[in-house]
């Protein structure tokens, strides 16, 4: 199965990219999907929000408009097809 | 010819005599349209005149949000914001001008706010960045704390303080053209930390045209005024809105359970 990820802007310029499709085996969770997202991530300004293989704690995930915390991911099963949005808050003012 | 004042103003003319009779009107009314939105009865509008304001920053973004709170008769705006005024400033600080590049920011803020608002109005800025025991203190009186600092920290010792004290917090940032707002309420749901556990590094000269910051500040603004009016507000939900796509979107956050300012909770009084 296959989920699609779109970053919001701060983000997508962090990273080099705006979207991405991701592969995954059928029984991976939210989890395994924001792995490979944090792998994207490396060798780019993005990397220091992982940590470890895994997302920053202040990047939403937000699943078909249900938000999450990386932490919380391997809780959150998918079933293929999903829109995940990654959102980095921001602090301009 | 004689001297006669009319209106304050002393003019050589004939006195004309008066064809309405001078007590036949009302008082004017500054607010008369505004409250004519269903939300904002007198009441409501007693209740706003009554209120008390703290903000972090009046650049770009609190810059027009406390504008728009002191045309509408918010009755005393407590804000920090350091700094002396710079040339690249003008482009989006609607409450400086171009009179006062290299000297402090607060002043011309203070002058601009008390013009905008009603005569009645306090506004007191100071020369400084907020910090924690400031928050606390100011949020005794405040009935709302509003975050507009370009920094995470200052944003996050708003909604701190604003929960310690039981106090709504309104939150609003941009980046680009990218904008966030959060209303979070005042004992209840996710706070700013629980969308923030860690600051990200951030871009001190990120890019802004004042049309977004000002649009987000005036959305922040509304909230604003329907939590000071006792209207309903979308508490707890980020609203992200990306003006180059146009695409609007409404998320309820998560509380964070291992978040230190909602395990802290409201301080008891
Ligand atoms: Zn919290």
């Amino acid at each position: 199965m296959e989920v699609r990820f779109s970053l919001t802007k701060r983000l997508a310029e962090l990273a080099g990219f705006q979207s991405e499709t991701v592969q995954l085996s059928p029984s991976e969770r939210l989890d395994g999907a924001l792995r490979q997202v944090a792998h994207r991530f490396q060798g780019t300004e993005a990397a220091e929000l992982t940590e470890n293989g895994r997302l920053h704690s202040s990047i939403l995930v937000v699943v078909d408009g249900t938000a999450c915390r990386p932490n919380q991911a391997a809780d959150v099963e998918l079933k293929g097809g999903e829109d995940i949005d990654l959102l980095l808050p921001i602090a301009g003012g | 010819m004689t001297t006669n004042t009319v209106h304050g103003r002393s003019q050589n003319r004939v006195l004309e005599p008066a064809t309405e009779h001078p007590f036949d009107h009302e008082p004017p009314d500054r607010h008369r349209r505004q409250k004519l939105l269903p939300w904002l009865d007198d009441a409501a509008q007693e209740r706003i005149y009554g209120s008390t304001v703290l903000i972090a920053r009046v650049g770009g973004l609190g810059g027009p949000l406390t504008q728009s709170l002191a045309m509408a008769g918010v009755g005393r705006i407590i804000f920090y914001h350091d700094g002396n005024l710079l040339d690249e400033d003008l482009h989006r600080m609607v409450l400086m001008s171009p009179d006062g590049v290299g000297r402090p920011r607060a002043p011309q803020a203070i002058e601009s706010l008390q013009r905008r608002g009603r005569p009645e109005t306090r506004v007191e800025g100071f020369d400084a960045r907020i910090r924690p025991q400031d928050a606390a203190r100011w949020m005794e009186v405040a009935d709302l704390a509003i975050g507009a600092a370009p920094t995470y920290e200052e944003r996050l010792t708003l909604g701190d303080a604003a929960r310690r004290a039981g106090k709504p917090f309104v939150d609003a940032a941009m980046y680009d053209d990218e904008t966030h707002l959060l209303c979070v309420h005042p004992s209840e749901g996710a706070c700013l930390r629980c969308l923030i556990p860690e600051s990200p590094k951030w871009r001190d000269d990120f890019p802004v045209v004042a049309a977004v910051s000002a649009t987000v500040g005036n959305m922040a603004a509304y909230q604003c005024l329907r939590i000071l009016a006792g209207a309903p507000v979308p508490w707890g939900r980020l609203i992200h809105f990306d003006l180059e796509s146009m695409d609007f979107r409404k998320t309820k956050l998560p509380q964070n359970r291992e978040c230190p300012t909602c395990i802290a909770g409201t301080e008891p009084i």
